[in-house]
């Protein structure tokens, strides 16, 4: 990796709702899907949307379980999700021109 | 600011007041997770389970271990359900982590202290000060964390 956090910068994880869906999740080992979706007030047709972009570029993983007999996701970084976050918020504060 | 931009394709970089607006977006994303309210039940039952260690050394030996098996099962079990009510898993090293471990190393030298007064001396009634100063730690644990998550709700 280059030693310009700049270049950390991530065009995936930048779009509003994917960047504060990775904040959050880098915040906690896994989050249910439906706290995530209450905590940062977004419906579920949009963080849906935004997880699956997040999943595909192996950022997020999910993993269903049952509870109260009703089936609950649980999201959670990859540490290439993790490591792609914290070097984007680099590459912000970079930009910001605050130390990272 | 949203946008679907891709891995593969190019998305300009933001301005510096863009980047400020995002890193603020971000903490207040990340902030929410602390203002998710404890169930008023977790901390009581922990103080609960945490008091019957220490009590069970006061039982003949194999009941002893029975209820320390018991206990720590019922630990654990306490664990699962306030993860499965809350929907939320803790990372290690958060602050909430970093808020644990002196209480939990407090209950633990606490009954270490117990435990070598008792071997010691055969004054077994300290494991009852344990339990009482366990269970205490516990529920101010436990108040500490509720007061927290309210005083950021509100920030």
């Amino acid at each position: 990796m280059s030693d310009n956090p700049i270049d950390g910068f991530n065009a995936t994880i930048h779009a509003s709702n994917r960047l504060r869906i990775c904040a959050l999740l880098d915040a906690v080992a896994e989050a249910e899907f439906s706290v995530v979706q209450e905590r940062l007030e977004v419906s579920a047709s949009v963080l849906s949307k935004h997880v699956s972009v997040l999943i595909d570029t192996g950022y997020v993983q999910q993993r269903k379980a049952v509870r109260d007999t009703r089936q609950r996701v649980w999201l959670q970084l990859t540490s290439a999700g993790r490591a792609a976050y914290r070097d984007h918020v680099a590459a912000l504060r970079a930009i910001v021109g605050e130390a990272p | 600011m949203e946008t679907d931009a891709h891995p593969d394709r190019p998305s300009p970089r933001p301005t510096p007041e863009e980047a400020r607006v995002a890193l603020r977006a971000a903490e207040q994303a990340r902030s929410r997770i602390d203002t998710i309210p404890v169930p008023g039940w977790y901390f009581p039952a922990l103080a609960l389970v945490i008091a019957v260690l220490a009590l069970g050394q006061l039982l003949p030996g194999p009941a002893t271990v029975a209820v320390i098996l018991v206990a720590l099962a019922g630990l654990g079990g306490l664990v699962r359900v306030y993860v499965n009510k809350v929907g939320v898993r803790a990372r290690p090293g958060r602050a909430e982590g970093r808020l644990v471990w002196p209480p939990t190393i407090g209950v633990f030298l606490t009954y270490a202290a117990a435990a070598v007064l008792d071997l010691a001396y055969g004054q077994t009634y300290w494991w009852v000060a344990a339990a009482a100063i366990g269970a205490a730690i516990m529920l101010a644990l436990g108040a500490l964390i509720r007061r927290r998550a309210r005083t950021s709700a509100r920030a």
